[in-house]
This record gives C-alpha cells, sequence and structure tokens, in this order.
C-alpha cells in the first residue's frame, strides 16, 4: 500500500469543534487568494476571509467542505488549524457593535431613578410622602420570594412600581428641602437571626 | 408543590449537562491560541503587546461581572456580587476607580441598584450562549484598557466545582500573565511566516484569546447555574416532603385534642347525671 502523506487538520470556533481530522491536502480562502495547503508546508500564520474550507480526506473521493465566516489560520508541517469566527467580522461591524452598546449603557445609566442612581433618594421620597419603607436583605432566593410573598399579602407596594407612578406624574428626583406628609427619615434595622422564621 | 420542584430539578440535571458540555468543546480554542502566542513568543521575544504589560499605577478597573438572568437558584448570584462589592471597596479604598460590564440581568439590576458605573451590559443570553452577542460589550472594556482609561480588568463569575459544588472566583482577565501564555509542549527551532506581518497576527489573536476568556466563563457560569437550581430544587422539594409532614402531625394532634374534649364533655355530662 502506497503511504500518502496526511496532515491532521483541526478547525475550531470559540464556542465548539467543527472539524477535527486527517487529511492529505486543504484549501482555505486566503486574503490574497486561494491557499492550497500540503503535508510538509512551511509554517505560516495568515487570516482567511469568509468562505469555504476544502478537506481532501484520505479514502473518500468528495472534498469535505467547511464554511467558515473568516478566522486565522496556523500551519505547521504536520498540522492545520482554522481558529474559525463564529460570525462576520470586520473592522466597521466591530466598532459599530461598541458604538451600540456604549449608546445602550449610557441611555440605561441616564434612566435609573432618582439622583441618577441610588435608591436611597427613592426611600427619601417616600417617606416625604408619608409611607413607611421596609427594605428586607435576604441571602437566597428562596428567602427573597418568601419575604415578597409576606409584603404582598400585607399589602405592601412595590417601590419601583410605585416611583414609576411618580416619575409618570412628572417626578424627577428627591428634594430635601420639600415638605410633605411624611416625617423625617429615620433608619433602623432589625437583625433576623436565621433561625428565627419571621412567619 | 412538591412535583413542580421535582420537575424542574429533573430539567435543570438535564440542562446541567449539556451547559457542561458546551464548557467542554469551547476549551480547544483557547489552548490553541495560548500555544500559537506561546511560540509565536519564543521567537519573537523583543515584541511585546499592551495586553500583557503590567501598569504601575492602576487607576481603574474594569469588572466583568456574570451573573444568572432568572433566580431561583439559591445562593449562587448573591455570593459572586458580595464579592464582586467587596473587591470595590478595596479598589475605592486603595483610590482605584472602577466600572462594571454587566453580563446577566440579576448582576445588571443587582449594579444599578447600588449605582455602579455600568458601562456596557448584555442579558438573555439563553443557554446556549452566542460569542456573537458578547462582542459590543467585550470592545468596550478592551478599547478602553488599550487607551489608557483602565488599567487592569477582572472576570468575576461562578466555578463549575462539579455538579454539587460551585464557587464565586474574581480572576484577572488582563493584564494576561506571561507565564500562562505558555505553549503546552516544548519549543521549536522554526518560526513562522506572518502574513501580512507579526504585529498585526499577534494583535488578532489575542483579542480572540481574550474574548474566548470570557465566553468560556459564561458558559462556565451556565453550567454552574443549573447545578445550583438542581440543588435548589432539590432542596425545596426534601423541605415540601417535611413540610407535608409537619402539616400532618399538627391535623392529626387537633383531631385528638377534638376528640378527647368532646369525649371529656360527654363523661362530666354523664357524671352531672
Amino acid at each position: 500500500m502506497t503511504d500518502t502523506a496526511i496532515i491532521h487538520v483541526s478547525v475550531v470556533s470559540a464556542e465548539e469543534e467543527i472539524f477535527d481530522g486527517d487529511a492529505e491536502f486543504v484549501a482555505l480562502p486566503g486574503e490574497s487568494g486561494e491557499l492550497g495547503i500540503y503535508p510538509m508546508h512551511t509554517p505560516l500564520i495568515t487570516r482567511i476571509r469568509p468562505g469555504a474550507v476544502r478537506i481532501k480526506v484520505p479514502g473518500q473521493l468528495e472534498e469535505e467542505l467547511v464554511f467558515v465566516a473568516g478566522g486565522i489560520l496556523e500551519v505547521q508541517p504536520d498540522e492545520v488549524t482554522v481558529l474559525a469566527e463564529t460570525a462576520i467580522r470586520g473592522h466597521d461591524l466591530d466598532e459599530a457593535s461598541a458604538n451600540e452598546a456604549r449608546r445602550h449603557a449610557e441611555e440605561a445609566m441616564r434612566n435609573r431613578m432618582g439622583d441618577k442612581g441610588t435608591y436611597s433618594n427613592v426611600y427619601a421620597e417616600a417617606v416625604r410622602r408619608g409611607s413607611h419603607v421596609l427594605t428586607v436583605d435576604v441571602d437566597s432566593d428562596e428567602r427573597r420570594l418568601r419575604a415578597e410573598d409576606i409584603l404582598r399579602r400585607h399589602g405592601a407596594v412595590d417601590i419601583d412600581e410605585r416611583s414609576a407612578q411618580w416619575v409618570r406624574q412628572g417626578w424627577s428626583g428627591h428634594d430635601p428641602q420639600a415638605t410633605g406628609t411624611g416625617g423625617t427619615v429615620r433608619a433602623f434595622r432589625r437583625r433576623v437571626k436565621k433561625d428565627n422564621p419571621p412567619d | 408543590m412538591r412535583k413542580i420542584t421535582k420537575a424542574m430539578e429533573m430539567v435543570a440535571t438535564s440542562k446541567m449537562r449539556k451547559a457542561q458540555d458546551r464548557m467542554r468543546t469551547a476549551r480547544p480554542y483557547s489552548r490553541k491560541i495560548r500555544n500559537i502566542t506561546g511560540h509565536l513568543a519564543d521567537a519573537n521575544p523583543e515584541y511585546s503587546h499592551p495586553f500583557m504589560l503590567k501598569r504601575q499605577y492602576p487607576q481603574r478597573v474594569g469588572l466583568i461581572v456574570i451573573t444568572t438572568d432568572k433566580g431561583l437558584c439559591g445562593a449562587m448570584n448573591t455570593n459572586i456580587l458580595r464579592a464582586v462589592t467587596h473587591s470595590m471597596r478595596d479598589f475605592e479604598a486603595a483610590g482605584i476607580g472602577s466600572e462594571v460590564v454587566a453580563i446577566g440581568a440579576r448582576g445588571l439590576a443587582f449594579m444599578n441598584r447600588i449605582g455602579a458605573r455600568v458601562v456596557a451590559q448584555t442579558a438573555q443570553l439563553g443557554d446556549t450562549p452566542h460569542l456573537e452577542k458578547m462582542l459590543g460589550p467585550i470592545k468596550v472594556l478592551l478599547d478602553a484598557y488599550l487607551a489608557g482609561d483602565t488599567d487592569a480588568i477582572y472576570l468575576c463569575y461562578t466555578r463549575f466545582v462539579n455538579s454539587m459544588s460551585q464557587e464565586a472566583v474574581i480572576e484577572q482577565l488582563l493584564p494576561l500573565a506571561p507565564d500562562k501564555m505558555r505553549a503546552d509542549r516544548g519549543t521549536h527551532s522554526w518560526d513562522y511566516l506572518y502574513e501580512p506581518d507579526a504585529q498585526v497576527v499577534i494583535d488578532e489573536l489575542l483579542v480572540r484569546y481574550v474574548e474566548a476568556l470570557i465566553y468560556q466563563a459564561v458558559a462556565e457560569n451556565i453550567a454552574s447555574e443549573h447545578s445550583a437550581r438542581r440543588m435548589a430544587m432539590k432542596a425545596a422539594s426534601d423541605n415540601a416532603g417535611s413540610v407535608i409532614d409537619d402539616l400532618k402531625l399538627v391535623y392529626n394532634k387537633t383531631r385528638q385534642a377534638a376528640i378527647t374534649k368532646e369525649l371529656s364533655e360527654i363523661v362530666s355530662g354523664a357524671a352531672a347525671v
């Protein structure tokens, strides 16, 4: 039997392995034209464009076709690796993506409640309007659900809902000088021991 | 109630196994890049990249905070968010500012609540995360790092230790540790042919390497999520069992007390006669 020289070919993306096997020959869409790689090729690193990677598998007449959205090619004498992109990239596309992410985050920051940030202003406003504010610190989702359930059963209103209502009525932030029906903010904490359920 | 938690436990188990597979398939990519850059560094010892250089006097750091979208996963999110808050306080005490990239709705809501500076965000990645959705936020942070607006970047997520145990971790992502960029096998004498040139190639490789590490952390976080949810549902299921037992006991005692009361009334009535 004649011994055909083979190289090991591996096509991987950040998410998964796409192809792993032996080949007699690999053709790839290089940046400046089609690249043909035979075994014992000079070591090389270059980029490839989106397109089909054609792999000639030993003992098979048809070539294996692997479509990649571009990527980086590494060639060693007996091994070819394609680091494939999961989506088509490009300088302009990436830049646009980042700009959209920045815009999204800036908008989200601007929409945050009260003094463009913390809840302390929302709490102060609630007290000014005559409500009591109850906050519960819990250390797990199960307890949070129990706490929410208990509060709801006793007629508590979620402060996010209430403050959204204020915003709809034209509220733009807490004014510490404003008077109201409520008292001043007094803070106190009750520690609930873990073995002492509130119910 | 017990049926629901039992069903959720089973779904979480299957999702956990799939998430573990995804964690595994993500690894070869970053390993290969690490090997290539290891060889490149050996062949080009004089070349250094901003991603590898340590900054003398850091003033701002970036934190990539990875949490889940949904709850009912025990204390998983609470733990990582507590660790992140401690870190932010430590940085603040050292005069270092911090900004956050939030991946996951829970962490995003938390960071907004505490008034942290959130420079980019993404959520609803689902059980099959796609790198594509993360690229915009990642680039925001990498651009800031290259421009010198951020001096270090940390990856904060929950490591999947095994199916019964998860661990909140904060790992330094940038600058990359040079000793971690070694190739698995030894050096070789040849150098690559670089097209178009070595600098462009190394640049692209390192950006993709950082992206891959972030993707892996997200994949791992999802595996941790399903494992934590499975444990939480199992605990809820067991608890439901014991609540049902308690209720039965109370019912029986109440019934017995009522019977006794009735009997004693009859007996005292009989005595009166």
